[in-house]
């Protein structure tokens, strides 16, 4: 059963792989002649798709990016070739335009695209194994640090970063506190136990209903009401943004700070308090001088593990904030620098938006993948960190003991 | 005067035993109850000053408890009451005007098991000094040699200041954290068998120290070694099931104990201790 | 008899003197910060259920706008479910009684990595991959789950009777890897007879009426939601001494004899706490339901349908519901039915598991 288990999520693993592999995979360019009934077309295409029945090409997108897309059944396919010498050519914008030879291509409408707008020109059919990584790698490379029309993922991983760096910035010292007063002042009375109750439920609430307390309570409430006071007439305050989105997730998180704190807390041995109390250390004293260093890998853990969690949550973002397309980045060179209340983009959101936007299913299917890929290695990878700094601390605190 | 004398019962303690000492530790009547069980009843004891004190008793009769009223860590301890008298250098330990830290800094403690800061030997000494503020480099280099020293530890450790105190030797940490109480310069100090972990050579070595620093602490010893209390101990109380039995100087309780159990105790008849 | 000097002035002292004031001052201060965050902990808790509750708008026509979403988080829930427990149960049985420990060691820490993989990467395979997938292949999944049982059991048999002993004493505690050829086989031989069924009269009724329907919720949501049945019902089996079973093996029982008459009905409640708090996590699921059930308000529980989780419907119409409208207070009603059964779900499981720690610490 273990194995199975293994199994399929090694397959959900190697499935995303392969998958995030075919955004960056250079297309070969064919030349096409076919029965339609418009009567004999030929065309220069990209071939996204073939099997026995039929083939989907992307023609030149002079348009815009997606809407070139044509099927074809083999049955009305007159003439397919291969030509060395085509060629394709990537725009900053994402679109893409076929043609043989070096010379720039013509437009329908006569124009030629600017030298300084082409990202990417590559001979799409005769690419050696080298060539073909080297293109995949700076695509892949392009499409971490490049903007969002470009099809890059680059606004939504810094609108991630900041947006968890700033919830951390929230949930940590809160978090910390909680898990002082429930471990070391707090003791069993009743208080304790409600709150502690009160903490365990919190983290079994559906992380959903937090963005909808987020949105009453932050976007609808708190920030409804600064409009109001405020006198301005667009929402500013009163819609989704950056801060309502990072206090969201602190709540969030709350709960996973303070459990693994306090596991943290609960490894540092009493005999090492009580000789810091027997030295006429305060309480205060005591923890901070003696049990928060010792513990300073569980927090650590705690602040890993809230990140991952917080990275990896998508549901209640939609409600408090994340957007599809932000047209400006949260953190600029503009003063205040960093802008709370402005909508952002989000990893995970723009997993789930690639996955069933319309615009240009092929390549945005491919790059739903690719930012499900990257999302995951960052939040996986990030927990894989937390369990290292646990194991480490479980070490310290058994040397610690003996 | 009187009331003093009124507090001790003669069975207990020969009346004139103290006579004209200064008392470092009294206890009162102390009485001390666990959530589900009674770990003293009604105990009176002095403790005089620049004196070695040793406790002994058969495992779980209460010297731990005992020794850890006289600085509060009791209340480190969920569902511990204390009901009684202690006082500590004249002052009443549980009064409510009592400041824990201070009461805490004159009363030092070593515990049964080394427990030195996970950090360097240096900043281990100085952890105590730190809080009264002290930031000076050449003070606090000063302070942490002289308690170094006055532990014996410093020819040891001289040249390792900045190594983690977790890797020095049972021994050396034992007398690392006698340096820590040493260092913030208390009156008193309670030891709750320091040296059941260390071997032969150290628990000697330990045993030398706890001689010399008669002449300037009062010392209070928790010990499941008889011949240790015999050696190092200027007085000897016997504790069974939470009572004081027996108080007398060291030498009469060992040759000459007035009750038959405490004569049990020692000669091993009774042995079922180390738990 | 004289009394010493309650306060010997060394220059150490007096330091200590003069700073106690603010030593005191800073613990006071702690112990300020502490209350408050016990305060606003407590804030917190209050606040979320009285804020749904104050927004919640019951309007005439609610049952029929609520209900089917309720119907539909509570299919999704069983479905993952169903495919939850036997994995990760299976999985939990193996690891805390027959793994060897480095198997053990490694494996708890790789569940856990599988629990923090994002839902919405989940739900993007089940929407775009696992949803066409099934669309062909529901008959060689059915083959497939029809036949697993008693392949194991038959390769069991196989193993016990047929294999030397010396095989069996080498690889005694990695018997599970050598399951993986036949398992390998299984799926292939079941991909070609669900091909091979396809044109039956059989296939037309299993057919799915759409790509995103109960079954593919139900398999992605289960594999998000093994790895907390997995830990929770893994801790409560390896919470059981070992020497229990070891007894039982004394007296004459089985491995699984033992397994099964006493340490699970002595883990029983841990395993009943992870079952709930696994349906739990399954009805709060969003992403992987947002993405894959299609999100049509049906109430049936046909695999084969698509459906609307509650959960699903708040991350749809949240955004755009105006403050204080009727729809508002409807999304809100619904939000405070799931807040509600999961809080009890929750605090049902507190109490079980507080009952196996009872249990066991009394073994």
């Amino acid at each position: 059963m273990a194995g199975l288990c293994l199994l399929a999520l090694a397959a959900v693993l190697a499935v995303l792989v392969q998958q995030a592999v075919r955004a960056f995979a250079p297309v070969p360019v064919a030349e096409l002649r076919w029965r339609s009934d418009a009567g004999e077309q030929q065309m220069l295409a990209a071939v996204v798709f073939e099997d026995a029945h039929e083939l989907v090409v992307r023609g030149s997108e002079w348009q815009r990016r997606g809407a070139e897309y044509r099927r074809i059944a083999r049955a009305d396919l007159l003439q397919l070739d291969w030509p060395a010498d085509a060629r394709s050519l990537r725009l900053h914008d994402g679109r893409e335009i076929h043609r043989r030879g070096l010379a720039l291509p013509q437009a329908p409408d006569g124009s030629r695209p600017a030298a300084a707008d082409v990202a990417e020109d590559v001979a799409s059919n005769r690419l050696s194994r080298g060539e073909t990584a080297g293109l995949m790698l700076r695509r892949a490379w392009d499409f971490v640090a490049g903007t969002a029309q470009g099809g890059g993922v680059f606004p939504a991983l810094v609108g991630t970063v900041v947006l968890v760096l700033l919830m951390s910035v929230l949930v940590m010292p809160l978090g910390v506190l909680l898990a002082l007063w429930l471990h070391e002042y707090a003791g069993s009375g009743r208080s304790a136990r409600v709150l502690r109750a009160a903490m365990a439920n919190l983290a079994g609430v559906p992380a959903v209903i937090y963005g909808l307390f987020g949105l009453v309570l932050f976007v609808n409430g708190v920030g409804g009401g600064v409009d109001a006071l405020m006198h301005s007439a667009t929402p500013r305050w009163g819609g989704g943004g950056l801060l309502w989105s990072a206090l969201t997730l602190a709540l969030l998180t709350l709960p996973v700070v303070v459990i693994a704190t306090e596991e943290g807390l609960a490894r540092v041995p009493a005999a090492l308090r009580h000789g810091a109390l027997a030295l006429g250390a305060t309480r205060a004293e005591m923890l901070w001088r003696v049990v928060l260093p010792v513990a300073r890998p569980a927090l650590l853990t705690a602040f890993i593990l809230a990140v991952a969690r917080a990275a990896g949550e998508v549901a209640p973002l939609m409600l408090v904030g994340a957007v599809r397309y932000a047209p400006a980045l949260p953190l600029d060179g503009e003063f205040p620098y960093l802008h709370l209340s402005r909508q952002f983009m989000h990893l995970g959101q723009s997993v789930y938006d690639l996955a069933l936007a319309g615009g240009d299913a092929p390549r945005d299917m491919a790059q739903a993948h690719a930012a499900a890929l990257l999302l995951l290695v960052v939040v996986v990878g990030l927990n894989a960190a937390a369990i290292v700094v646990r194991n480490r601390l479980r070490e310290r605190a058994r040397e610690l003991a003996v | 005067m009187s009331a003093r004398e009124d507090a001790v019962d003669a069975a207990v303690m020969p009346p004139d035993l103290l006579a004209g000492r200064e008392l470092a530790l009294e206890a009162r009547g102390l009485s001390l109850d666990y959530s589900e069980r009674r770990a003293l009843d009604a105990v009176n004891l002095q403790v005089p000053r620049r004196r070695v004190t040793a406790l002994i008793g058969p495992s779980g009769c209460g010297k731990s408890s005992l020794l850890r009223c006289f600085n509060r860590l009791n209340d480190e301890i969920a569902g511990c009451r204390v009901s009684g008298e202690v006082r500590v250098l004249g002052l009443d330990a549980y009064a409510e005007t009592t400041a824990l830290p201070e009461l805490r800094r004159r009363v030092g403690m070593v515990f049964q098991k080394p427990n030195p800061f996970p950090q360097s030997v240096a900043d281990n000494v100085a952890f105590g000094l730190r809080l009264a503020g002290l930031r000076s480099r050449l003070e606090l280099d000063d302070r942490v040699e002289a308690a170094l020293r006055a532990a014996g530890l410093w020819e040891e450790v001289r040249d390792r200041l900045d190594d983690s105190a977790l890797r020095l030797s049972a021994g050396q940490q034992q007398r690392l954290v006698i340096a820590r109480a040493l260092a913030v310069e208390p009156e008193v100090l309670l030891m709750d068998e320091p040296a059941s972990m260390l071997d032969p050579i150290s628990t000697l070595r330990f045993e030398e120290l706890v001689v010399a620093l008669r002449e300037r602490y009062s010392v209070l010893l928790v010990t499941h070694n008889m011949q240790q209390a015999a050696r190092v101990a200027d007085y000897t109380a016997f504790l069974q099931a939470g009572r004081l039995l027996e108080f007398d100087a060291t030498d009469r309780i060992f040759t000459n104990p007035r009750l038959r159990g405490t004569e049990d105790y020692i000669t091993g008849r009774m042995r079922e201790d180390r738990g | 008899m004289p009394v010493p000097d309650p306060h010997p002035a060394s220059p150490l002292a007096l330091r200590f003197a003069r700073r106690a004031a603010l030593r005191a001052r800073r613990e006071c201060w702690l112990q300020l910060g502490l209350r408050l965050a016990a305060g606003f902990l407590a804030v917190l808790a209050l606040a979320m259920p009285l804020f749904l509750l104050g927004s919640a708008r019951l309007t005439p026509d609610w049952a029929p706008r609520v209900l089917p979403l309720l119907a539909g988080s509570l299919k999704a829930a069983l479905y993952a479910i169903v495919v939850a427990v036997p994995l990760g149960l299976g999985a939990a049985i193996w690891c805390a009684r027959f793994a060897p420990p480095a198997w053990r060691a490694l494996l708890k820490p790789l569940f856990e990595l599988f629990e923090a993989v994002p839902a919405v990467v989940l739900g993007l395979i089940a929407a775009l991959l696992l949803a066409p997938w099934l669309l062909q292949h529901v008959l060689s999944l059915l083959v497939f789950v029809a036949l697993l049982v008693p392949l194991m059991i038959a390769a069991g048999f196989v193993w016990q009777r047929l294999a030397p002993a010396v095989w069996q004493q080498r690889c005694a505690g990695y018997e599970v890897a050598l399951l993986l050829a036949p398992l390998l086989a299984l799926a292939a031989l079941s991909l070609a007879a669900g091909d091979a069924l396809a044109a039956t009269a059989w296939a037309a009724l299993l057919q799915p009426l759409t790509p995103w329907n109960g079954l593919v919720v139900g398999l992605m949501l289960g594999l998000a939601v093994m790895p907390t049945v997995f830990s929770l019902a893994e801790d409560a089996l390896f919470a059981v001494p070992a020497e229990l079973a070891l007894g039982a093996q004394a007296l004459g029982a089985t491995r699984w004899q033992a397994l099964w008459r006493l340490l699970l009905p002595v883990a029983a409640p841990g395993v009943v706490a992870a079952l709930l708090l696994g349906f739990s996590r399954a009805l709060g699921e969003t992403m992987i339901v947002l993405m894959a059930s299609g999100n049509t308000p049906l109430t049936n529980v046909s695999p084969l349908t698509g459906l609307r989780s509650i959960a699903a419907n708040l991350a749809l119409e949240a955004p755009q519901a105006a403050p204080g409208s009727a729809g508002y207070g409807l999304l809100l009603l619904s939000a405070l039915l799931l807040f509600g059964i999961c809080l009890l779900l929750n605090l049902l499981a507190e109490q079980v598991r507080g009952r196996l720690r009872r249990r066991v610490a009394g073994l």
